[in-house]
């Protein structure tokens, strides 16, 4: 065999095991994506979703909002959260409860049809939350997300770093915007609860957020 | 003209029955809705029985004897801020302004429900807060909503729960970690369903939060393992 032919067939093998080194790093990244069925309305490019910004009367909450939809924008996906003064996709508001020990609540809203023989109607119930896998369907009888409100508990925020409810806040907009928390220790999410040592949208969460959404010039360039 | 009769009469009987359904549908008289919610929650996570029980000043074997009216906790007034538009000259800035595919909605609400359960501690498993014998009132998210109907009927019926840690069951017995509300001198689970474990008949547990790695791995247990599990975590 010629020297030439033998380069040429490692040469072959070092990127066949690149690629087999790629697929097995991809491969927790799949296996761990979690989803709370549904999604919003998506038709490709950008998912913009208005904000209603309702934490004024208390700054670091007002910053850290502001500054978790801005990361979220600034990430490989179609996430596109905006500002405005009036009725929005998704509101935040603060409230104080010394009686729990959570930070923060997130709902979501989605048109239900509801049929009893042969009468149906539609009502605008909160979605079923799940822990999926992969993007998953609410059902036939359920329309897309239509609004998304989240509060946050300063009894217990407000003791947290500027740095924290940062965390916080961008995990309560992953929510919002149809990602569902990542159980595993192991997997590098922003969509994990507790203290984290990062408080921005993670490459696992570009990933979920490209399944989620998928079709748009972004997806593939995460992970 | 015995047919025709039986024909009319079956049309006209489901005339009737159709009127009649539409009608209360329409009205809501002697119609019950009932609604689920759910409050996706977030909070500190503990990672075993240990930093569970250092991070509660309390831990009972309790039951459940009765459930208060449920309330609703106040949001802060909305003061709305509106961030500047975003620089951005990357191919996605470039797309242009933002225009959701959604109609905007106001709000729809304008707090979080919680309830109150008295409970009586069979079992003061640590801390001096409670004892043995003692009723205690622990509050929790989420809890039961009703509102009345035209004919003063319950008209319709909210459930909420939170997210890993559903409305607590007048009668069961379940070991809890607590912390005290040093405002009301009310009790609440340390990391909503992360400090539940409902202790079956049979004396074992059975974990609340069944996401949460150390609730699963106490599952099945004796409840005694677990009481002397935390007994032995030093102050």
């Amino acid at each position: 065999m010629k020297l030439g032919n033998i380069v040429q067939l490692r040469g072959r093998s070092l990127v066949l095991a690149g690629l087999m080194a790629l697929v097995v790093a991809a491969a927790p990244l799949a296996a761990s994506a979690h989803f709370l069925g549904g999604s919003w309305w998506y038709g490709g490019g950008l998912l913009p979703l208005s904000y209603q910004n309702n934490t004024g009367g208390f700054p670091a909450y007002t910053n850290a909002v502001d500054q978790a939809a801005t990361n979220w924008y600034f990430t490989p996906t179609p996430s596109d959260l905006y500002s405005v003064g009036g009725a929005a996709n998704v509101s935040l508001s603060t409230f104080s409860n010394s009686g729990a020990g959570y930070w923060a609540v997130t709902q979501i809203w989605a048109n239900q049809t509801t049929c009893v023989w042969i009468f149906c109607w539609t009502s605008n119930n909160e979605i079923p939350y799940g822990a999926y896998n992969s993007p998953t369907s609410l059902g036939s009888n359920w329309s897309n997300y239509t609004s998304s409100a989240i509060a946050f508990n300063r009894y217990t925020m407000d003791g947290l770093s500027d740095w924290m409810k940062l965390k916080v806040a961008t995990h309560e907009l992953g929510h919002a915007q149809g990602l569902g928390h990542a159980y595993s220790p192991n997997c590098t999410s922003i969509m994990q609860q507790g203290f984290l040592a990062w408080n921005t949208p993670q490459p696992h969460d570009f990933y979920d957020f490209d399944q989620l959404y998928p079709g748009s010039w972004f997806y593939g360039w995460a992970c | 003209m015995n047919k025709r009769k039986g024909l009319l009469l079956g049309l006209g009987s489901v005339a009737a029955v159709l009127a009649i359904g539409g009608a209360a549908l329409l009205t809501g008289i002697g119609v019950r809705y009932e609604s689920q919610m759910e409050y996706m929650t977030d909070g500190p996570a503990y990672q075993d029985v240990q930093d569970l029980t250092k991070a509660s000043g309390a831990v009972a074997h309790v039951r459940i004897i009765s459930a208060g009216k449920s309330y609703l906790i106040p949001f802060d007034a909305a003061v709305t801020k509106v961030a500047p538009p975003r620089k951005d000259d990357s191919a996605k800035g470039k797309l242009g302004q933002p225009t959701t595919g959604t109609p905007a909605k106001a709000q729809l609400q304008n707090g979080i429900l919680q309830t109150d359960y008295t409970a009586e501690v069979l079992d003061n498993v640590r801390g001096a807060s409670v004892k043995k014998g003692q009723k205690i009132v622990i509050s929790q998210i989420g809890g039961k909503l009703t509102s009345q109907g035209a004919d003063g009927s319950a008209h319709e019926i909210i459930v909420a729960n939170a997210e890993h840690d559903p409305v607590m069951q007048v009668g069961d017995e379940e070991m809890l970690f607590l912390n005290q509300d040093s405002a009301t001198g009310k009790f609440f689970t340390t990391g909503g369903g992360q400090g539940r474990f409902k202790v079956q008949s049979n004396g074992t547990l059975s974990a609340v939060d069944e996401h949460s790695n150390l609730a699963r791995l106490q599952t099945g247990k004796q409840v005694s393992s677990l009481k002397s599990l935390v007994q032995s975590v030093p102050n």
